[in-house]
């Protein structure tokens, strides 16, 4: 009994050391349960500045409150349809992004010339911020769908084409070379070698652009829209529903927490060899 | 060209090759890599390039395989100037260039996957029988990074070899394997050309391989690479070789000669960098 327990201590002893240890190794039970503290720190100091008055519940209402109301606007026909709206935009544009910038990314990477007229071009529209762009879009596009899908392919499209090139031609050059000694022709090569080399870094840079998208569709729906989740958010504003608003972003951090979750569940089934 | 004009041909011809990198840059000048070399090469001969470390002998393989493009001089194989690469030159790389999205048998059937001489049924038991042959059979289905070093190296062979080449290019396919699998993959391979009669040429640093495995060396010179000495093994040593090759007298004398000239090159490159 004494040497059982005294080797729980020693073991805990051990695992605290390991975490607190430059670049220790990692215990995922260890870890999901410091996750849990550190979600339940958050939410216990939430509660406390709510309950001693600190902020006004006007401003901060109980996590409670946010969570009931969430659950309430969940069963609510407008709310999900904003949800609706919001998902189509989304990844419509998501889409249409990688749609241009996956085939166009592996031209650049294949051809210097290709590369050399596009690359100047898309480094410049890179820095341009996105939400300066929306005023003229909504110019050209009106506030319909067609300018949410401009914003958003206005923001993902330029990146995402260099992380494309990036992504292609960090495949090692003898691949490529025994592609051509095997007899293959560049456009083999292109799909039969670079295109299943560089799908699991891929599939990661499209994970990731699908993220900053659901940064644009709330930057774009805030500015001018008639629904969606950033258009929820914005028009509950007007009128102080704080825990409204707070729903509203809980809702999209879900959203996006589930996707990622997904697409890295298929990332991990389908690249096995990894 | 006549079919007897043709068959006077030698199979593989260098001639006078030279290759020159860089000098894009005013203040850069251009470093010659390859110096006027030239051979002739039979068919089915195994062909040992030897040198130092970075003397230029890989920029010459790549050469005649086409992945390089000489600055003069040409390669001629059966009687066609080599223009780029191709299937009739199979390469097989130092670095593992077996693709890890697929299988060991996926990977060697990937060799046939532009064959147009044989069909779908063929290319299977072709790879099937390649797989054997590299002594895989039993590891058909795993995925290349799950397998040693020294396997995914015969898959390598292995594919190049079902993409049916005219002539096998290897360069320094054995210099990142540990000694013991390198000896066994050396008795192998010239146990795989000997069942496939096909001509090779092998880059390497290493004498005692050099030697075990070629029927003719040619001995390179620190850069830029020219032949310093062709060196005729197999009259020497006999067309079969097995592991006691090694320890036999002609064995010994061959590669003491082949390592002298080697010491020298290495020592005649300390002398002109202490300059």
């Amino acid at each position: 009994m004494v040497d059982a327990t005294g080797g729980a201590a020693a073991r805990r002893r051990q695992l605290l050391a390991s975490l607190v240890a430059f670049r220790g190794k990692s215990n995922a039970r260890a870890n999901f349960a410091l996750g849990i503290a550190a979600f339940a720190l958050f939410i216990a100091v939430w509660y406390s500045i709510v309950l001693t008055g600190t902020v006004p519940e006007r401003f901060l209402p109980l996590p409670g409150t946010v969570v009931q109301t969430m659950l309430r606007l969940l069963t609510e026909a407008h709310f999900l349809n904003d949800i609706w709206v919001s998902v189509a935009r989304v990844w419509g544009a998501f889409l249409l992004s990688a749609l241009f910038a996956v085939p166009i990314g592996i031209w650049m990477s294949n051809y210097r010339l290709v590369a050399a007229l596009l690359e100047p071009i898309v480094d410049f529209i890179r820095y341009l911020p996105v939400p300066a762009l929306v005023p003229l879009l909504i110019i050209w596009f009106g506030i319909g769908e067609a300018s949410k899908i401009a914003v958003l392919w206005m923001g993902t499209f330029f990146q995402l084409v260099l992380l494309v090139t990036d992504d292609a031609k960090r495949i090692p050059r003898e691949f490529v070379e025994s592609g051509f000694t095997l007899g293959a022709k560049p456009n083999q090569i292109t799909r039969d070698i670079l295109l299943p080399a560089m799908l699991p870094s891929l599939v990661d840079n499209l994970r990731i652009t699908l993220g900053w998208c659901w940064t644009w569709i709330i930057v774009a729906e805030i500015v001018a829209a008639k629904s969606g989740i950033g258009h929820y958010i914005w028009s509950m504003r007007r009128f102080l529903k704080t825990p409204e608003v707070m729903s509203g972003i809980l809702v999209i951090g879900i959203i996006g927490l589930l996707t990622d979750q997904a697409i890295r569940a298929w990332h991990r089934r389908h690249f096995r060899y990894l | 060209m006549s079919a007897a004009m043709a068959s006077k041909l030698p199979f593989l011809r260098v001639r006078e090759v030279e290759k020159e990198f860089g000098g894009e840059r005013r203040d850069e000048p251009p470093i010659k890599v390859v110096d006027k070399v030239s051979m002739d090469i039979a068919e089915g001969e195994f062909i040992v390039y030897l040198g130092p470390s970075g003397c230029g002998k890989t920029t010459l393989l790549r050469i005649v395989g086409g992945l390089e493009s000489a600055s003069s001089g040409e390669v001629v194989l059966s009687g066609e100037k080599v223009r780029g690469p191709d299937r009739r030159k199979g390469m097989v790389f130092q670095a593992y260039a077996s693709f890890p999205w697929l299988s060991v048998l996926e990977n060697i059937k990937f060799g046939t996957r532009y064959r147009t001489d044989i069909g779908k049924k063929e290319k299977l038991e072709i790879s099937k029988y390649y797989l054997d042959l590299v002594g895989l059979g039993s590891y058909a289905d795993f995925y290349v990074n799950r397998i040693s070093g020294g396997m995914r190296q015969r898959v390598a062979i292995a594919r190049t070899l079902a993409s049916a080449p005219d002539i096998l290019l290897m360069d320094e396919p054995f210099g990142a394997l540990d000694a013991q699998t390198r000896e066994f993959l050396q008795e192998q391979l010239l146990e795989i050309c000997r069942v496939e009669k096909k001509a090779a040429i092998f880059v390497t640093h290493d004498v005692e391989e050099a030697v075990f495995l070629a029927d003719r060396a040619f001995m390179f010179s620190s850069r830029p690479a020219t032949i310093i000495e062709e060196i005729d093994i197999a009259s020497e040593l006999g067309p079969e070789r097995d592991s006691r090759t090694k320890e036999s007298e002609s064995f010994f004398h061959l590669r003491n000669h082949v390592r002298d000239l080697m010491r020298r090159q290495a020592r005649e490159l300390q002398d002109s960098s202490s300059q």
